[in-house]
C-alpha cells in the first residue's frame, strides 16, 4: 500500500526500504501530480515493490539521506537500502520510464 | 435383379414408405461462429399482425402451409479464425491479454510470499528475489514488446498507468480492456475485408407435384426481370389444375395398364415388358430392309458428299442447298440406324431412362420425315428434285458429275419409297415409345427451368429472403427446397460448372394446407349388385377432399394420417353397352390421399348403378414407385 511522508517518518521509512523481499520507489511531490499517479500504478502492477510519497517539506531530508540533488524527484531502490535509479520531474513523469527503472532495480 | 415384383408388394412398400418420419433437411445449419446464421420463419396469412400460429423453425418444417410466408435471415459471421491468426497482430494482442492475467496471479503469489521470505531470509528470501526478477523480466519483456511493434504506443501506455494509478482501477481490467478493444478492432477489419469476398445466394426450388420443377422469385435474390409477381399468382391458380390434368390422365394410362396386367394375373411390370417386346418385335419386323436401306443411301450421299469442293466460295447458291440439304438427309439415316441398333441392344435391358431418350429421339425423326417445314423430309426431297437438275445443268468435273447423275436416280425411287415406309411405322413406333416411357415420367430428376437471373449479396448485408407462397403456383404435396449458399466471389464470378461454395443449407419441405384438395385416382371399383359385383375393375377417378392439419402439433399422429373426407367423380365401365360412363359418390383417404376407399353412383346406366371402391392418388403413389423402381425395372444408367 503506497505510503506517504508524513504520517510517515524518514526513519520508519529507511525501516521499510531494508525489508529484502521489496524494491522501492520513492517519489518526491503533492498528492495530486502525475508522477505520483504513476509510482502508485507501478506498486499495483510490478511484483514486489513498494512505493512512498514525500511531501514536499520532508523533501530536504530525504534528498540528503539518499544522497539526491533538487532535482531529482524520484529515487529507485533496490533490494534494501541501495539506489538504483534516480529520476528527475521529467522521467519521473514519464511511465515507461518509471518502469524501466523499476523493472531493472532488482538486478 | 428380380425385375417382376408383383404389384401388390409394391404397394405394401408405398404403405411402409408413407408411414416413415419425414426425412431431416439436406444440411442443417450449424450453430457455428464462424459459419453463417441463418433464422427460418413461417408466418401465417399476414406479415404484419402476428398470428398464434407463427413459428420460427430450427431447420426445415417437414410440413409447411401453402398460404404462408417463409423467410430467411441471417447473420454474418465474424471472421475465420485462421484468417485472424494469421494476422501477428491479432495474436499478440490475444497473447498479452492472457499473460496479464497470468501476471497478476504470479504478483498475488509473490507479495504472499514476501512477509515469510523477510523473517525466514536465506535460502528463502534468494529464491523470493529471483522468482521476483524472472517475473519483471517478463513484464518488462511483454509491454516492450508490445511497445515496439506499435501495438501499445508510449502515449497509450502513460494514460493507463496514469489512469490506474490516480483512479485507482485495477490494473489487469484496464491493459485488458485496451487490448480487446484492439483485438475487436482488428477483427472487425478482418471481417470488413473477408465479407467483402464473400457473397450468399438463395433459391427456391419447387418440384410439383406434377410437371416441371421451378424456381419461385425470391424478391433480392432471384429475379424474373420480365416477371411480376402478379404473373405468379395468374400461374398459381391455373397450376393447380394443371396438375390434376397431368394426374388425371396419368391416372388413365395406369388403370387400363393395370386392367390388361389383371386380365394376364400378372404384374405391372410384367405388362411393361410385354409391351416392350412387342414394341422390338414390330420394328424388328420392318427395320432390317429399312436400315439396309438407310445404310446404302448414307453411303451412296456420302461418295457424293466426298466430291463437294472444299471451298464455299466456289460453290452456287444451288449448289450450297444442294449440299445442304444431302448432310441433313445423310445425319438423319445415321440417326435411324442408330436408333433401330438401340432398340434391338435394349430388347432385353430395358430401362425407363433409355425408354425416354428413345421416345424423345424417334419423335424427333417423326417431325422430320413424317411433317411438313424447312427442315422435312419432303421439303429436302422437293428442293432436291429442283436443284438436282439444274447442279447438272452447270459446268461439272469427273466424278462430281457421275455422283450426282446417280444421286437424281437415288431421289426418284429409293429415298422417296424410304420416306412412305417410314411415315408408316415410325409414328406407331414413337407412340409405343411415348406411352410406355411415359409411365415411368413422374418422379423423375429433371433439369430445373432456370427463367430468371440468380441475384448474389454481399454476406454483410443481407436482406431478409422473403417467400410468399400466396403469389406463388404452389399446391398441395408439391415440395420446395430453400437453398442457401455461400460463395467465394471469385469463384461464384468464375462461371465454372463445377464450383462449389464454401456453405451450403438446404430445406426442403411438403407443402399443405388445411382444407381442400384435388387428386388423380387409380380406383378398384365394385359393383354393389349385378355382374359386376364379383370382381374389381381399374378405373381413374378425380376426387376433391377436405384435409386436417394442425400447425401447433406438426408431429402428432392424426398430422401423420393426414385423413380426407370428400367427393369424386369416376370413369367406369360398369356397362359393357355403355361407352362412357361417370359415376359421382363420396370418400374418404388416409396419408394423403395414398389409401383412398368410397361409394359412389354410375349415373350413365340404368341398373346395378351403386358401386364402391378402394385405390390411390397416383402422383404419391408413383413418386413412391419410382424409388423402387431400380429394384423392378431398372433404372437405365
Amino acid at each position: 500500500m503506497a505510503e506517504s511522508l508524513p504520517p510517515l517518518t524518514l526513519a520508519a521509512l529507511l525501516q521499510a526500504l531494508a525489508n529484502p523481499s521489496f524494491t522501492a520507489y520513492a517519489y518526491i511531490g503533492g498528492e495530486k501530480d502525475r508522477g505520483w499517479s504513476i509510482a502508485k500504478a507501478a506498486e499495483k502492477m510490478i511484483p514486489n515493490v513498494r512505493v512512498y510519497r514525500i511531501a514536499p517539506s520532508e523533501a530536504s531530508a530525504a534528498r540528503s539521506e539518499f544522497g539526491a540533488s533538487p532535482s531529482i524527484v524520484g529515487i529507485v531502490f533496490g533490494f534494501g537500502l541501495d539506489v538504483t535509479d534516480k529520476l528527475n520531474a521529467k522521467a519521473a513523469e514519464d511511465a515507461l520510464r518509471v518502469f524501466n527503472a523499476i523493472w531493472d532495480s532488482d538486478n | 435383379m428380380d425385375r417382376s415384383a408383383s404389384f401388390s408388394t409394391a404397394m405394401l412398400a408405398l404403405a411402409a414408405c408413407q408411414s416413415a418420419p419425414p426425412a431431416a433437411p439436406a444440411r442443417a445449419p450449424q450453430m457455428d461462429s464462424n459459419r453463417l446464421a441463418i433464422a427460418l420463419k413461417e408466418i401465417l396469412r399476414d406479415d404484419v399482425i402476428d398470428h398464434p400460429e407463427d413459428r420460427e423453425l430450427k431447420g426445415a418444417p417437414p410440413k409447411a402451409d401453402v398460404a404462408s410466408t417463409l423467410t430467411l435471415s441471417f447473420t454474418a459471421p465474424p471472421p475465420s479464425e485462421r484468417a485472424l491468426s494469421a494476422d501477428p497482430a491479432w495474436s499478440a494482442l490475444q497473447s498479452a491479454v492472457e499473460r496479464i492475467a497470468e501476471q497478476a496471479r504470479t504478483y498475488e503469489a509473490l507479495a504472499r510470499r514476501a512477509a515469510e521470505a523477510a523473517e525466514s531470509g536465506g535460502e528463502a528470501l534468494r529464491l523470493l528475489q529471483d522468482d521476483v526478477r524472472a517475473a519483471r523480466d517478463e513484464q518488462q519483456e511483454l509491454f516492450t514488446g508490445l511497445l515496439q511493434s506499435g501495438l501499445l504506443s508510449p502515449e497509450e501506455f502513460g494514460e493507463a498507468i496514469v489512469r490506474i494509478g490516480s483512479e485507482d482501477l485495477d490494473p489487469q481490467r484496464v491493459f485488458e480492456q485496451a487490448f480487446r478493444a484492439k483485438v475487436a478492432a482488428l477483427e472487425s477489419h478482418a471481417a470488413a475485408l473477408e465479407r467483402n469476398d464473400r457473397i450468399v445466394t438463395v433459391r427456391a426450388v419447387l418440384k410439383p407435384r406434377g410437371g416441371t420443377p421451378q424456381l419461385l422469385q425470391v424478391p433480392d435474390y432471384y429475379e424474373k426481370s420480365d416477371d411480376e409477381l402478379a404473373d405468379d399468382r395468374r400461374r398459381a391458380r391455373t397450376a393447380e389444375f394443371d396438375a390434376l390434368a397431368l394426374e388425371f390422365a396419368a391416372s388413365r394410362k395406369l388403370a387400363a395398364a393395370i386392367e390388361e396386367l389383371r386380365a394376364k394375373h400378372g404384374s405391372v411390370m410384367e405388362a411393361l415388358r410385354e409391351s416392350w417386346v412387342r414394341v422390338c418385335a414390330d420394328v424388328r419386323a420392318w427395320s432390317k430392309d429399312l436400315e439396309q436401306r438407310a445404310r446404302e443411301l448414307r453411303e451412296r450421299l456420302e461418295g457424293a458428299l466426298a466430291q463437294r469442293p472444299e471451298s464455299a466460295r466456289e460453290l452456287s447458291e444451288t449448289e450450297r442447298a444442294v449440299w445442304a440439304d444431302l448432310t441433313a438427309l445423310a445425319a438423319d439415316f445415321e440417326a435411324l440406324r442408330e436408333l433401330l441398333r438401340e432398340i434391338e441392344a435394349l430388347r432385353d435391358e430395358p430401362s425407363f431412362a433409355a425408354l425416354e431418350r428413345l421416345a424423345r429421339e424417334t419423335r424427333e425423326l417423326v417431325r422430320r420425315v413424317c411433317e411438313d417445314g424447312e427442315e422435312s423430309w419432303s421439303a429436302r426431297i422437293a428442293r432436291l428434285r429442283a436443284n438436282v437438275p439444274r447442279m447438272l445443268e452447270q459446268q461439272l468435273a469427273e466424278p462430281l458429275r457421275a455422283s450426282v447423275v446417280a444421286l437424281r436416280e437415288t431421289l426418284e425411287r429409293d429415298l422417296e419409297a424410304l420416306r412412305g415406309e417410314l411415315r408408316e411405322q415410325l409414328p406407331s413406333t414413337s407412340q409405343a415409345l411415348e406411352a410406355l416411357a411415359g409411365l415411368g415420367a413422374f418422379g423423375r430428376d429433371v433439369d430445373i427451368v432456370d427463367d430468371g437471373v440468380l441475384v448474389p449479396q454481399p454476406i454483410d448485408s443481407l436482406p431478409e429472403a422473403r417467400l410468399d407462397l400466396r403469389d406463388n403456383p404452389v399446391g398441395d404435396g408439391d415440395t420446395l427446397r430453400l437453398e442457401v449458399k455461400v460463395w467465394d466471389r471469385a469463384t461464384f464470378e468464375s462461371q465454372d460448372e463445377r464450383r462449389t461454395p464454401l456453405e451450403s443449407y438446404s430445406y426442403t419441405s411438403e407443402l399443405i394446407r388445411t382444407g381442400w384438395r384435388w387428386s388423380g385416382d387409380v380406383i378398384f371399383t365394385r359393383a354393389l349388385d349385378g355382374a359386376n359385383d364379383d370382381h374389381f375393375t381399374a378405373n381413374a377417378a378425380v376426387s376433391r377432399e377436405y384435409h386436417w392439419f394442425s400447425r401447433k402439433r406438426p408431429d402428432t399422429w392424426f398430422n401423420r394420417l393426414d385423413p380426407g373426407i370428400g367427393f369424386h367423380a369416376a370413369q367406369l365401365n360398369m356397362d359393357p353397352d355403355t361407352t362412357t360412363e361417370i359415376g359421382v359418390g363420396l370418400n374418404a383417404s388416409l396419408w394423403s390421399g395414398l389409401v383412398r376407399a368410397g361409394i359412389g353412383y354410375d349415373i350413365s346406366i340404368d341398373a346395378d348403378q351403386e358401386y364402391w371402391y378402394f385405390g390411390f392418388g397416383l402422383i404419391g403413389a408413383l413418386e413412391r414407385l419410382d424409388e423402387l423402381r431400380s429394384s423392378t425395372f431398372g433404372d437405365g444408367d
